[in-house]
């Protein structure tokens, strides 16, 4: 039910628990990798395929909030799902405030438990999808000389042709051509959907298009 | 002769020169008269029994009654032993002699033998003096004419008491056997004593052993059959013409004698005979002397009637009832039993009576003390409940710290039961069924369910109710299991534990759950200390050693150390620096420590933080002054 490339990351100390979860998980068709601390999962390189994070809040060494704080500052950091033993508030608020998907408290039911897993593996793959047409975008963009560039940053700022040909001095016919192709690179019908290109495109390829801009 | 003459008459110069001065002078004294002179006269042999019990009464009777100094004279003729007349006339020479000049002023004349001597010879020996008669039969003396100036006390036997006696102690008696010997005396008291049986008895049978050789006898008596009764009546002379004591023929008799034998005579008691009507010759000789004194002063006239016998007293030999098994209850009333045997009663009266009031008074302190130690046991027992309460107070009281991690404890294995079986249900569900897994699953649900019902377990042993009760113990695995109760509560305050444990097991003699508590108290109270320091400092050690005959264990943390002011009282109840403390962690330790026979001390490190120290001996050395020190130390902790 659930595709094979999926890999479900278990955090958790007690191997007993540990074991039993990983064999439900297994038993609704996930692929699961265990790791009895915080410092194990960290040591092995960032994970690619998709998936998700299981992490226990109490075990020994860097606590489960500090590994989540940790992961989230990676870039591709998997989703999260919390468990505790004993879910206080403040826990709580802090977890789902450095992006937790869910917050679950021991023993967790089994339906919460593959809800959870399911939205955090749903989340990834949008994350994936989303950064998938972000590098496209990227790449598009990448592909444009500096005189487009110039054309893409002054349509997306809302500029019309005849003031971009005064802005870059160049005649209006020119500006049409350009236009026309970059357009075409960008894979953009309208310039709503151009924009929306410019909002994913990082600082630095902004800053880059800025400079290009000015 | 001739001195005794002078003598005499040396005597009455000296009483005529003192009459002469006595008329001058009125204070008469007796000696300054002539003593009057008492002559007895006695029929038998005077060293018999009877013979001496009678004048060993009869003389001081005498002295006592008389107000003038008195000589006794006593001569024998001792009629059972010799011929005696054919020795009357040398005899009566010899008395003529003697007394012709010192004439007796009165005769005492025992037995008809003697009596009539007397009587015979009156007129010439002494025609003045009266004549006081004694140990004549009524019988006897009812033939014959009264003589003038003859005055006396009869002596009856009476064989029907004391056979009366015999069959009474023997009531299933069949026969009666008599002993007697041959003299005239004898004869006589065979005939009563016949008459009188067969009065008395006329049914049983009657054997006569009077006229036979004392060996023949003693052959005899030997024999008799076990239900006679024998009568001892006297034995002077037998039929082969010996002549015997009969006190000393009756002890040959009765020693060898198959059957009880009575007697008549009071100095046959304690010769071997069971008893009888005794005709007491103490009281006959205590009778007679009066009667003497009597005449001899005048206060009795010598023609005065004569006195009726004297009755016999019933007596018995307790040493002989003993030997022939008969009963004490048969008796009369009013039978002297002589001879008894005294009873150790008797014969160590004080002695015991001394002893048993010690045996009271050392039962009584004993008792006293028995009881003071029950009541110090009792107090002591007391104190213990009561420290075992608090120490159960104390462990409740840390479980309650201790309930979320404790719940963290069940709730994990109880999660890996739900997931597992959610895991089992999935496998089940698949299709093919993944049976393999399933049973994976399976076991581990089963060893989930065990780890949960191991925490229970701990946790419920702790929280038992226990007397102190000890046994041989290993501090590592006491520690080891404080350290799974605490490591999760050590994992939720962030408190990092580090075990440093000595290889081996470290055994003493203690009680494991107390000893639990001292290490779960310290451990709290590391991990207490620490609450407010930073996270990367929150470690605290244990750790275990062995000493030549003790083992330690230290605790340390790296909190702020105990203040200087609080060292003291730290380990007081009720001392408490912490805002939720009790104040009873520490005091509970220490109490258990020290009934241990160990110690308990704080120490500040020098990085900061504080160690405590346990050290237990070894050996069993808690004893009675230990865990009274002990019990001492927590009733006075309950006292503050």
């Amino acid at each position: 039910m659930n595709d094979g490339d999926v890999v479900v990351h278990l955090i958790d100390d007690d191997q007993m628990f540990r074991r039993a979860l990983a064999a439900m998980l297994e038993a609704a068709g996930y692929a699961v990798e265990q790791y009895a601390s915080a410092g194990e999962f960290l040591l092995q390189d960032a994970p690619r395929a998709p998936g998700c994070i299981i992490l226990d809040l109490q075990m020994p060494g860097p606590s489960g909030l500090e590994l989540h704080e940790a992961l989230a500052r990676r870039r591709d950091s998997l989703p999260v799902v919390f468990l505790s033993g004993y879910g206080d508030v403040p826990t709580t608020a802090r977890a789902m405030k450095t992006g937790a998907v869910d917050f679950l408290t021991k023993p967790v039911q089994r339906d919460m438990m593959l809800a959870a897993v399911q939205a955090a593996i749903r989340r990834d793959a949008n994350r994936r999808t989303k950064e998938r047409q972000k590098r496209e975008v990227q790449s598009r963009f990448t592909s444009l000389s500096a005189r487009e560039a110039q054309i893409f940053w002054s349509i997306v700022d809302g500029k019309v042709n005849k003031q971009i040909a005064r802005d870059l001095n160049i005649a209006e016919r020119t500006v049409k051509t350009y236009r026309a192709q970059m357009m075409s690179k960008m894979r953009a019908r309208s310039v709503a959907e151009l924009a929306r290109m410019a909002t994913e495109l990082e600082p630095d390829d902004a800053r880059s298009g800025q400079a290009a801009r000015a | 002769v001739a001195r005794r003459l002078q003598r005499c008459i040396a005597i009455a110069v000296i009483g005529a020169a003192c009459s002469f001065d006595a008329a001058a002078d009125t204070d008469v004294s007796p000696r300054n008269e002539l003593p009057w002179r008492v002559l007895i006269l006695q029929g038998y042999d005077p060293w018999l029994a009877s013979a001496v019990q009678f004048e060993q009464t009869l003389r001081p009777t005498l002295y006592a009654n008389v107000p003038r100094f008195v000589d006794v004279y006593t001569e024998t003729l001792d009629s059972g032993r010799f011929r005696s007349s054919d020795l009357e006339a040398t005899f009566l020479a010899l008395l003529r002699q003697k007394y012709s000049h010192d004439r007796p002023d009165l005769i005492i004349a025992g037995a008809p033998f003697a009596l009539d001597f007397a009587l015979r010879h009156r007129a010439e020996l002494w025609p003045d003096a009266p004549i006081v008669f004694f140990g004549v039969s009524p019988r006897a003396w009812a033939g014959r004419p009264r003589p003038a100036n003859v005055t006396g006390q009869l002596l009856d036997y009476d064989p029907s008491k004391t056979l009366a006696l015999a069959l009474r102690l023997s009531p299933h008696a069949a026969s009666i056997t008599l002993i007697a010997g041959v003299t005239e005396a004898d004869k006589l008291r065979m005939q009563a004593t016949l008459a009188a049986a067969a009065k008395l008895a006329p049914r049983l049978e009657i054997a006569r052993l009077d006229n036979l050789p004392f060996g023949e006898m003693a052959r005899r008596v030997a024999t008799l059959p076990r239900d006679s009764v024998v009568l001892f009546l006297g034995l002077y002379r037998d039929a082969r013409g010996d002549t015997y004591v009969p006190v000393h023929a009756l002890e040959q008799l009765s020693g060898v004698s198959s059957a009880p034998v009575y007697g008549w005579a009071s100095g046959q008691l304690g010769h071997g005979i069971v008893g009888g009507a005794l005709t007491d010759f103490e009281e006959e000789g205590r009778a007679v002397g009066q009667l003497a004194a009597d005449v001899l002063t005048g206060r009795v006239s010598a023609s005065a009637p004569i006195r009726d016998p004297l009755p016999p007293g019933c007596a018995v030999d307790a040493r002989q009832l003993e030997r022939w098994d008969l009963s004490e209850r048969n008796l009369p009333t009013g039978c002297t039993i002589a001879f008894r045997i005294p009873t150790l009663w008797q014969t160590y009266r004080w002695e015991a009576v001394t002893a048993v009031v010690l045996i009271v008074l050392q039962a009584g302190l004993i008792a006293g003390m028995l009881f003071q130690r029950r009541q110090r046991r009792r107090a002591t027992l007391e104190v213990q409940r009561m420290r075992s309460e608090l120490s159960h107070a104390s462990r409740l009281a840390t479980v309650g710290e201790l309930t979320a991690a404790i719940s963290h404890e069940i709730n994990q294995p109880l999660g890996a039961v739900q997931s597992n079986a959610d895991a089992a249900e999935m496998f089940l569900d698949a299709n093919p069924p993944r049976l393999d897994r399933v049973r994976e699953v399976i076991a581990e649900i089963r060893a989930a369910n065990a780890r949960s019902a191991e925490v229970v377990r701990r946790l419920r042993t702790l929280l038992k109710k226990n007397q102190l009760t000890f046994q041989t113990l290993d501090v590592n695995e006491v520690v080891d299991t404080v350290l799974q109760l605490v490591a999760t509560e050590a994992h939720r305050r962030g408190v990092t534990l580090r075990a440093d444990l000595q290889d081996g097991p470290l055994r003493i003699e203690g009680d494991p759950i107390q000893l639990q508590q001292v290490v779960l108290n310290l451990l709290m109270n590391a991990m207490d200390a620490m609450a407010e320091v930073p996270a990367v400092r929150r470690h605290a050690r244990i750790r275990t050693s062995a000493n030549r005959d003790s083992v330690s264990i230290h605790v340390s943390d790296r909190g702020q150390g105990v203040a200087p002011g609080d060292m003291s009282r730290l380990f007081q109840s009720f001392f408490t620096t912490k805002a939720q403390g009790l104040g009873i962690g520490l005091s509970v330790a220490r109490t258990i420590v020290t009934a241990h026979g160990g110690r308990i001390r704080v120490e500040n490190n020098s990085d900061g933080g504080a160690t405590f120290e346990v050290v237990i001996p070894k050996g069993r050395t808690h004893g009675e002054v230990v865990s009274e020190h002990a019990s001492n130390t927590s009733a006075s902790e309950i006292a503050k």
